[in-house]
Order: structure tokens, then C-alpha cells, then sequence
């Protein structure tokens, strides 16, 4: 595994909402590379196959069974191919799944496994707040025969829902309209949107609330099976279509969405230590001690011009009555013996420079060597990570045409 | 370190102390018109209040013997979110819920439960809105004679002996509200003697009581049935009405007893003859002497008031300038107030930054609501002329 970031991503969902298809339905649509430029990888083979196993249970016509017991922790790596096909992790996210009943349930079975939302949410990287699609389109509706339902949604699931988001600081958080296959060809999201806005208080407050603090909001419909897979029946139940095949509608917005802010900021993390690491010097000077540069200092020029003078002055330019003097001979010979010591010494000194200049030599290629191995590194992540944030930014855009009211930011509120 | 309030709630069975308590966290639980939030501090206790005000509106009712009736004890923490998204905590709300049962079935006396009231700030005493509706239709029946001989008066009787300040809750105003005015309540619950006579007491230690009546789901959201239920108007949604008064109310009226009871400390050690009089009475009558205002007692006496009244001097002076306790409260001078208050409590938001400064701006908004409920309700002030 390589050492990308991780982001922890929370969807805040009461049971039912469709977390978990979600979930699976994302997977399956991004797990190839092909129209986006980069696929996601599930670090477990167990939890590919389980991922895989919901799926074909959707294929069926049928739902996996809600989430029961623990909190369940899916890690994804987004990668990118690079031109030469080499698979290049660019980043990696936590979808952080658990039983919806959590959220509302007093006597919820999964009691035992409370999971701390808050402590969780404190944590997270970015947090999806799942509106469930078919409460939605009841609520569209207003059947009198779906008071029931409708009233739970608004006074338990929503307030419930909207206290956690309350609680999330500067992260990004956006809001997720899950079947909207159930919607799409009878309400607009304009329409949906200004309902929500009008008659549900705890929504509009905590969006006003994020929206005048800056943090960018927006109302994201998805659906996870597509339009025309299934249709709703009179009891309530969903029949799949005969024939008819599964085609997720921008389940990987949200995430493009969540996502993008997170990985814009490591792009400049990364461009940063780009700078640092070309600026970061790399040619080593050799390096003496004291004594060492002292001898280095005079085998350099003081003893080499002393042994001159020594060969010139007083053995060559020796008057001739002088050579005969055996004390003067004696002191020659001591001279003529020093200087073989200094010469030797010089020698070593020299020996000992050009050792330490190749050590230098050697590290400086080293620390070059270093130094566009980390750039490659940087540069390839930096590269991989640009991929994907074009990518989103690419799917980001595509949402701003086709849902200009998808922007909770603006108008209406 | 964050103060708490203690409000001891008293309420026949069937009163619906929990509703109102789910009620009044359905209205406050998300920072929104006024800019401060509650939060349960038990995740299972948020979780049932949250199903109990769906049952309120979906007309479930709770299953029989489930964990909620087992609580007695509600903590609220009261936070406000700065501009930044930051959340700090301003104080906290404690609510006592004493049993329905042991308040009107026992007579006796009840030590323990004295101790509670003396150390609360407030008493919410929870007024069943449609056995009021039936008294004020003078019909003869169960309900109002229940009301009559047990509720009220088994309630007035646990408090009478305290100065704790009351605030009376009728439920349910969407009933009453159509037909009745609240002054016309007033009048009618001032008949009943024991009532009378503790408005009397508490008008007489300047300990505040009111009268607040408040919704669960406000008008126009259900229409009610001769059969006592409740039909829906479709479409509509419930929107709980001025169930933020009570709770806004706890600390200036808290504030106000607290100082009246110094005051009274003091004109009473003024009179005692030299030799009888403590150390701690010389330090009142020194200090105190000419105090007057709320702000003046505060100034001088602050030191001698419990903890959780130990604020800083701009909580007082917003607190102070609603408590001149039964006076000058003109409907232009409130209309001059709202304006100023809710300007000042916009500029405070900005300033938000840690527990004191929260603090100060959820006060600001506490006394935007008492403002308000004044405004609307003037007769809420149980004072006697």
C-alpha cells in the first residue's frame, strides 16, 4: 500500500436511505477507468467481493439487506493509469458505513454498537447528508394516505439528520437526494429544492448557516440503479423492468464534490516541496578538521616552496668550502631527512584531499540521485492527483450546467 | 467552566412535561432565527425526545412502558455557533422531572424534594392546555374538576413555601387560543384561591412568576375533533409556538430573585437593633446601602450570589435592563427595546469566541424572547395590582 493521504468521508443517512447501495453503485461505476480519468481499487479482496455480491443483488432486483451491527469501514484508493499503463495511487477515502437506525432509534438493535456521530463527524474529512428519495417524493407528493410516513421523515429523520450536520466545521458537506429515479420525471430539482426550502426549517437554517459562513452547499440528486430499472409499485415495492439495465446517475458527483477542496489543497502541499526540494542544494564540499586544513594549508604552498628552498639554497647554492663541513653536512642530512618526512606528510595530505573530494564527489551524486528520485515521486503524485481533480472538476461543471439550482448558495434562501 | 440551571418541572400525569420538553428541543435544536441551539446531553435521551415529538405529530403513541418514563433528569446544553461554524457552549439547563404520580397522589411532606425546589433556578409548572380550554368553557366535568382539586393545587402546594420564581405553562394554546384570550385565562385561574394566594406571595418577595402559554405544533397545523382528537390540515406543518419563553425566562427571572432576596436580606439586617447584627450582615448593609437597581445590587452584592449568577458585568447590564421587575414595560419602550436588543445581539454574534462571550450573546437572545413574549403577551407577568 502506498503512503497516499486519506480522507474520511461520512454519509449521514437514516435507515432505508440507501447508504449502502450507494455505496456499491459508486464502486461499481468508478472501479474501471474509462469516461473519468481515474478508477478506485477496495484495499480488501473480501469487502470487493462483498461490494460485488450487493450488486448483483441490485442486478436481481433486489436490495442488499440494510446494515446491521458494527460500523463498517470501506477503504478506496483512487488511481490513475499513467501513458505507459502503470496503475499510480493518487489518493484514498474512507466511506465510513454503519445502521442507519442509529441516527433515530431509541430501541435500536444495534444499540450495542452506538456509534459517536459527533466524535466521528469531529474527525471526518467531509460528510454527505443522504435525503432519502422516496420520503422526498412523498413529501412531493403530500398524500394524505402518506401523512404518516412524511411527518416521520420531517419531525424525526430530517431534524435528526440536520443536528449532525449543525455540527460539521469547514469541511465540505453537501446534501444527497438518493432514488432520484423515483423523482426525476415528475419534479424538478428547482421545484424539490424550494419545497425543502419552504417547509423544512432544520434544512433551510443549517444551508443558510453554511451558506453565510462561505462553505459551499449544494443539493445533489443521484441515483444509484438509474432511471427506467425498476418501477414503484402500488404497495410500495420497487419491480425491476424486464430487460432493462442498471445505469447509475451521477453517483460519482458527490464524491467529486467532497473530494476536490481536499486534494486542491495537497496539490499545493505538493507543489510547495516541489519548490523546497529544487531548492534544497545538493553539492557537498569535502570536509576538513582543523589539523586537517592547517596540513592541507601548508602542503599546498608553504611546504612545497620550503622543500625548494631548501634543494636550492643549501645543498645546490652551497658555497664549496662549506660542502667539506661535517657539522653542516649533519644538518644538511637532518634538513635533507625532515624534508622526506614533510614529504611524505604531504603526500598523506594530499591523499587524505582528493579521498574526502571523491567522498564529496560521490555524495553530491548521491543527493542528486535523491533529489529527482523525490521530484519524480512528488511530481508523479502531484500528476496522479491532477488527474483526478480535473476529472471532478470535469463533473463538477457538468452538475453547475445540468443543476444550476443545485447551488444552495444562492437564491431562495 | 460552564454554569448550570436548574428547573425543577411539576406537572399532573398526562401534562405532558416530556412533550413539551421533546417540543421545545424540536425548536431549538438548529441555530436559526435566534442564534443559539440546545443539544441533549445523552444521545438516547436526544433520540426519544426526537421520537416523542414525531408521536406528537404523527399522533403515535408511545409504546407502555417504555425507558423514557424512567427518565427524571434532562440536561440541555445551550451553544451558540459563531459566524466561523464554530460551536461554543454557553451554559447548560438542567430539567427535574418530578413524577406526575407522587405529585398529586402523596400529602406528605417531602424534604428532599424542598431541597430540589430551594436549589433551582426556576419551577415550570405544566398547566394541561385542554382541561383549561373546558374551564374556560365552564363545562362540569372529570377533567376540569381534576384540574380544579388536584393538579393546580397540588402543584401550588409543593411550592408555595419557597421563593423560587414560577413559570406556569399552559400546553396546548392552540386549543384555547381561537376562543380565549390569555387575559381572560388569567382572570379566570385568579379566582382559584390557592393560586391567588401564592401570585400573592411570590408578588410580595418580588420573586417573578408568569404565565406562558405555549405549542407543540402551533395553529393552523390540526384541527380538534368533538371525540378529543385531532384532525390534520393537509399539507400543513407544525411549527411550535413560544416554547423558547420558558427556558429564556429561567435566567433573568433566576437573576431577579436571587437579588430580591439580597435586598430583602438587607432592609431587614437595616432594622435589626445594633449588636444583634453578624459580620456577614455588616457586609450587606455596607455594600448594599444604597443599592437599588438590579445592576446596583449586582455591582455591590455580586459576591454573596451563588456561582452559577457569577457573571460578567455586560450580561448583567443586558439581563438588568429587562428586570426592572413590574415596571415601566409600555409597549412603545419594549417596541424601542426589541430593536436595540436585536441589533446588539447581531453585533455580539461577531464577537463570539469562546464560553464567556457565548454566554453574553446567548443572553442577548434570551432577552429578545422575554422581550417579545411581553410584547405579545403582556398579561404573562403574574402581577397583582
Amino acid at each position: 500500500m502506498s503512503n497516499v493521504n486519506n480522507y474520511d468521508i461520512i454519509t449521514l443517512g437514516t435507515s432505508g436511505a440507501g447508504k449502502t447501495v450507494f455505496l456499491s453503485s459508486l464502486f461499481k461505476s468508478l472501479s474501471i477507468q474509462g469516461e473519468h480519468r481515474f478508477f478506485l481499487e477496495v484495499s480488501d479482496s473480501k469487502m470487493e467481493r462483498l461490494l460485488n455480491k450487493f450488486y448483483s443483488e441490485i442486478l436481481s432486483g433486489g436490495w442488499p439487506a440494510g446494515t446491521r451491527g458494527d460500523i463498517q469501514k470501506w477503504v478506496f484508493t483512487c488511481c490513475v493509469k499513467n501513458q505507459n499503463l502503470e496503475q499510480y495511487p493518487a489518493c484514498q477515502f474512507t466511506y465510513i458505513d454503519y445502521a442507519g437506525g442509529l441516527l433515530t432509534d431509541v430501541d435500536s438493535e444495534d444499540e450495542g454498537y452506538d456509534f459517536n456521530f459527533d466524535q466521528e463527524i469531529e474527525k471526518a474529512d467531509a460528510v454527505l447528508a443522504l435525503l432519502d428519495g422516496l420520503k422526498l417524493l412523498k413529501f412531493m407528493e403530500g398524500k394524505e394516505s402518506d401523512n404518516r410516513d412524511v411527518d416521520n421523515w420531517m419531525q424525526r429523520d430530517i431534524p435528526s439528520l440536520m443536528r449532525r450536520v449543525q455540527k460539521c466545521k469547514k469541511i465540505p458537506v453537501h446534501f444527497v437526494i438518493s432514488k432520484w429515479d423515483l423523482l426525476a420525471n415528475k419534479y424538478t430539482l428547482l421545484e424539490v429544492r424550494n419545497r425543502l426550502l419552504e417547509k423544512v426549517n432544520e434544512f433551510k437554517n443549517v444551508v443558510k448557516n453554511r451558506a453565510d459562513a462561505n462553505c459551499p452547499v449544494r443539493l445533489i440528486p443521484i441515483s444509484s440503479i438509474g432511471v427506467n430499472f425498476m418501477t414503484p409499485q402500488a404497495d410500495g415495492s420497487m419491480k425491476k423492468v424486464s430487460g432493462a439495465v442498471l445505469n447509475p446517475f451521477q453517483v460519482e458527483v458527490p464524491l467529486a464534490f467532497v473530494l476536490t477542496d481536499s486534494l486542491q489543497a495537497k496539490i499545493s502541499q505538493l507543489k510547495m516541496e516541489q519548490e523546497e526540494i529544487s531548492r534544497r542544494p545538493t553539492e557537498i564540499k569535502p570536509k576538513y578538521g582543523f589539523l586537517n586544513r592547517l596540513d592541507q594549508l601548508l602542503s599546498n604552498t608553504v611546504l612545497p616552496s620550503y622543500n625548494a628552498l631548501i634543494n636550492q639554497f643549501l645543498i645546490i647554492n652551497l658555497p664549496e668550502k662549506y660542502k667539506n663541513n661535517s657539522a653542516l653536512k649533519e644538518l644538511i642530512k637532518l634538513t635533507e631527512q625532515s624534508v622526506k618526512v614533510v614529504d611524505k606528510k604531504i603526500e598523506r595530505t594530499q591523499e587524505e584531499v582528493a579521498r574526502k573530494q571523491e567522498q564529496a564527489a560521490q555524495e553530491t551524486a548521491r543527493l542528486r540521485r535523491l533529489q529527482e528520485e523525490s521530484l519524480k515521486v512528488v511530481n508523479d503524485e502531484e500528476t496522479a492527483l491532477s488527474h483526478v481533480v480535473n476529472s471532478f472538476t470535469h463533473i463538477q461543471k457538468k452538475l453547475a450546467e445540468n443543476f444550476p439550482e443545485s447551488d444552495l448558495g444562492g437564491l431562495g434562501i | 467552566m460552564v454554569n448550570t440551571y436548574k428547573i425543577v418541572s411539576l406537572g399532573a400525569s398526562g401534562a405532558g412535561k416530556t412533550v413539551f420538553l421533546s417540543s421545545m428541543f424540536k425548536a431549538l435544536s438548529i441555530q436559526g432565527d435566534y442564534t443559539f441551539f440546545l443539544e441533549v446531553e445523552d444521545r438516547t435521551k436526544e433520540k426519544i425526545l426526537n421520537a416523542i415529538y414525531a408521536n406528537v405529530v404523527t399522533g403515535d403513541s408511545w409504546p407502555e412502558g417504555t425507558r423514557y418514563s424512567e427518565v427524571s433528569e434532562w440536561t440541555f446544553t445551550c451553544r451558540v455557533q459563531a459566524p466561523t461554524l464554530e460551536v461554543y457552549t454557553a451554559c447548560r439547563f438542567t430539567y427535574f422531572d418530578y413524577a406526575g404520580g407522587r405529585l398529586t397522589d402523596s400529602n406528605e411532606e417531602d424534604p428532599e424534594f424542598d431541597r430540589i425546589v430551594e436549589e433551582a433556578t426556576t419551577v415550570l409548572g405544566l398547566l394541561d392546555g385542554r382541561k383549561i380550554y373546558e374551564l374556560m368553557k365552564e363545562a362540569k366535568n372529570f377533567s376540569v374538576d381534576t384540574f380544579l382539586k388536584k393538579d393546580l393545587p397540588s402543584i401550588v402546594k409543593r411550592i408555595r413555601k419557597s421563593t423560587v420564581p414560577i413559570h406556569f405553562v399552559i400546553s396546548k394554546w392552540d386549543l384555547i387560543e381561537d376562543e380565549f384570550s390569555l387575559k381572560q385565562v388569567r382572570e379566570r385561574l385568579l379566582k382559584i384561591p390557592e393560586f391567588q394566594e401564592l401570585i400573592r406571595m411570590r408578588n410580595a418577595a418580588n420573586s417573578p412568576v408568569r404565565l406562558i402559554p405555549v405549542s407543540s405544533i402551533g395553529s393552523g397545523f390540526a384541527i380538534p375533533q368533538p371525540d378529543g382528537g385531532m384532525k390534520k390540515i393537509s399539507g400543513a406543518v407544525p411549527r411550535p409556538f413560544q416554547l423558547e419563553a420558558p427556558l429564556a425566562c429561567v435566567l433573568p427571572d433566576g437573576l431577579q430573585a436571587r437579588i430580591s432576596a439580597l435586598q430583602k436580606k438587607q432592609g431587614e439586617i437595616e432594622k435589626m437593633p445594633i449588636g444583634t447584627q453578624n459580620v456577614f450582615s455588616g457586609i450587606i448593609s455596607v455594600f448594599g446601602r444604597t443599592s437599588q437597581t438590579v445592576l446596583d445590587v449586582f455591582g455591590a452584592l455580586a459576591f454573596l450570589l451563588p456561582d452559577e449568577y457569577q457573571f460578567a458585568r455586560p450580561v448583567v447590564t443586558v439581563l438588568s435592563r429587562g428586570l426592572s421587575y413590574g415596571v415601566g414595560k409600555h409597549e412603545q419602550s419594549l417596541a424601542e427595546r426589541a430593536e436595540k436588543l436585536k441589533q446588539e445581539r447581531e453585533a455580539s454574534l461577531k464577537l463570539v469566541k469562546d464560553e464567556a462571550s457565548s454566554l453574553q450573546h446567548a443572553v442577548y437572545n434570551f432577552a429578545v424572547i422575554e422581550n417579545k413574549l411581553m410584547r405579545n403577551f403582556p398579561e404573562s407577568e403574574l402581577i397583582l395590582t
